[in-house]
């Protein structure tokens, strides 16, 4: 910070924090623009020299894969991510209240075996998991998919929520209760407000799980219409492993949206993390 | 002697606009709030039949599944016999060792991550930018990351290139395809992309550690180095044991997506691992039972682990803060 420079932090110390910072930040972005600058090229000229600017331009390795299906497995990914994260975020305002507010007999044990279920590996669950869901006949359809996700992504929302709700000062829900209001309405009006960063912070990791998730997506949809983006691009990597830019610039496509929201969702996502982790 | 729903109702009907009209429940305590155990479980009813629907019956079924055998369409229970199986497999085995060796890439992870929050909190300019990009690896999905780094490392790859073009020619290698590397070639990978996860968590803990005692030590002419390590890490400790816990369980149990795009487990099972082992056996082969077996030892080994950790946290909170 500049506090630092005016108290005398040297020039050389300076220099080499933004070297090493510029070192890291180089390695974490070079896979990515190299994608990106492969993915305009074309295969055989990409198989002739792999680390070259593309000399000639192209879109189309775009065009191509959006005709291969990511444009659908990209509306696919859309519904399955918000179908999960509304799940898991409704449930775990519904249950942090009832654990907070209500306080029914067990909360603080039932709680925290919840929370215990985080560690469970998914790879665990898939194989009983996929016999249940082939069971109830959802296999290949995106419910099955969206109940496993807001599954997983429930212990962490509800463990957020609940340490969120903790810091809310009790006189806030007298005043609301003292005037009468449903819980639903304190809900709403009290909680959902005061847990913002929170909340934010809980709907950015949820949904770049459910968007980014491989195997679940893949086991369960098996390659049908209702294939999700990253299960749809493993497809792709498979079918058409010698043509590299194309696989490339489906992976690209997968990524816009998300660099979009971390992008616009960075500060206030770290401000929900500084928010968690303040407590402990 | 005030009751409070005599004070409710004073209050109410002269200052406070009323949120619905309806006179206060005199059951309200004076806490506030309505301990309401029968609406509590209502509330909490839809999310426990979902666990119970993704959680609880699998793992009830993953049990009963590992212990038994299936023969055509008979079924038979075999005690342990799976669990035996499983541990006398060389390949299951291989799999325990490379998870465990593969544990080598959580004092990295740990060690990088720090290392950028520290270096990131002291930066002032374009600090938005340079944690953006440093986020980045983070946010990549498995499937991308994959495919870029499965090309790349390919003998002809990119990365091999750009030694070349560095001048680094030598260090030329198959860095997945050759069984002495592909183990900590994909080891570099999930540094790579877990380090950046760290720096984010580091990050936010190191906001809201007070600032007068670095700032003190900064006074008193301490070096970088000293500072931190003795002044800014000791008050990040809990964070930092977190970490390392969440690390090693993801090493241990939520690798499977990079061993899988990156080697399939090859060559020749030098990258195979607890969870590819299960996948194999469970949808590649057709040993779901064994697959099942497996996968309960996984599991044991992960609570393991947790036991480890809430006894690691109690002797930290009881030492010295």
């Amino acid at each position: 910070m500049s506090r630092l420079e005016r108290r005398g932090e040297s020039r050389a110390g300076s220099a080499a924090r933004v070297a090493v910072l510029a070192f890291g930040a180089f390695v974490a972005v070079a896979p990515l623009v190299y994608i990106v600058l492969t993915s305009f090229r074309e295969s055989h000229a990409y198989f002739a020299s792999p680390l070259s600017l593309p000399t000639d331009p192209t879109f189309a390795n775009y065009r191509r894969a959006l005709d291969l299906d990511v444009d659908r497995w990209f509306v696919s990914s859309i519904i399955v991510s918000a179908g999960a994260v509304l799940l898991s975020t409704g449930l775990a305002l519904l249950a942090g209240y009832a654990f907070v507010r209500l306080r029914f007999p067990g909360a603080g044990g039932l709680l925290t075996v919840i929370v215990g279920l985080m560690l469970i590996p998914p790879i665990v669950l898939l194989v009983p998991l996929f016999v249940v869901m082939s069971d109830v006949g959802l296999i290949g359809h995106r419910l099955s998919v969206v109940l496993a996700y807001a599954a997983l992504t429930f212990p962490f929302s509800v463990f957020m929520v609940v340490r969120s709700m903790d810091a809310i000062p009790q006189q806030l829900f007298e005043t609301a209760a003292m005037d009468g209001a449903r819980h639903l309405q304190v809900l709403r009006q009290v909680v959902v407000p005061l847990a913002r960063p929170v909340l934010i912070t809980i709907l950015i990791v949820n949904t770049l799980f459910a968007w980014n998730e491989l195997l679940i997506a893949s086991v369960f949809l098996q390659g049908g219409d209702s294939l999700t983006l990253q299960a749809g691009l493993a497809l792709l990597e498979g079918r058409f492993k010698t043509e590299v830019p194309l696989v490339f610039a489906g992976a690209v496509l997968s990524m816009l949206p998300i660099l979009g929201v971390v992008a616009i969702g960075q500060r206030q996502f770290v401000e929900g993390m500084v928010e968690g982790s303040v407590k402990g | 002697m005030v009751t409070p729903d005599a004070r409710a109702s004073t209050i109410r009907k002269t200052d406070r606009p009323s949120w619905s009209g309806r006179a206060p429940d005199p059951r309200r305590t004076r806490r506030g709030g309505l301990p309401d155990p029968a609406l509590g479980a209502i509330y909490v009813l839809p999310a426990l039949a979902l666990l119970a629907f993704v959680y609880a019956y699998p793992i009830y079924r993953l049990a009963r599944l590992s212990r038994e055998q299936s023969l055509g369409s008979q079924t038979l229970d075999v005690g342990w016999l799976n669990y035996e199986l499983v541990l006398d497999d060389p390949v299951f085995r291989t799999a325990v060792r490379n998870s465990i060796a593969l544990l080598a890439c959580v004092p990295f992870m740990t060690a990088v991550g720090m290392l950028f929050a520290l270096l990131l909190f002291e930066q002032t300019r374009a600090r938005g930018l340079v944690l953006f990009l440093l986020m980045i690896p983070f946010v990549t999905s498995i499937a991308v990351t994959g495919i870029a780094f499965a090309n790349a490392l390919t003998l002809n790859g990119a990365f091999n290139e750009t030694l070349d073009a560095i001048g680094l020619g030598a260090l030329r290698q198959d860095w997945l395809g050759n069984p002495d590397l592909a183990l900590s070639s994909v080891g570099a990978v999930i540094v790579w992309q877990q380090a950046s996860f760290a720096v984010v968590i580091f990050y936010a803990r190191v906001l809201s550690v007070p600032a007068q005692y670095t700032e003190a030590a900064l006074l008193d002419g301490a070096g970088w180095w000293r500072r931190h390590w003795h002044v800014t890490l000791p008050q990040m400790r809990s964070s930092i044991v977190l970490y390392v816990c969440y690390a090693a369980i993801t090493i241990l149990a939520w690798i499977f997506p990079y061993v899988f795009i990156l080697t399939r487990g090859g060559p020749a099972n030098a990258t195979t691992t607890t969870d590819l082992y299960i996948y194999d056996n469970a949808f590649a082969g057709t040993q779901a039972n064994l697959a099942g077996a497996a996968a309960m030892l996984l599991l044991a080994g992960t609570a393991a682990l947790v036991v480890a950790f809430l006894v690691l946290r109690r002797a930290i909170r009881r030492g010295p803060r």
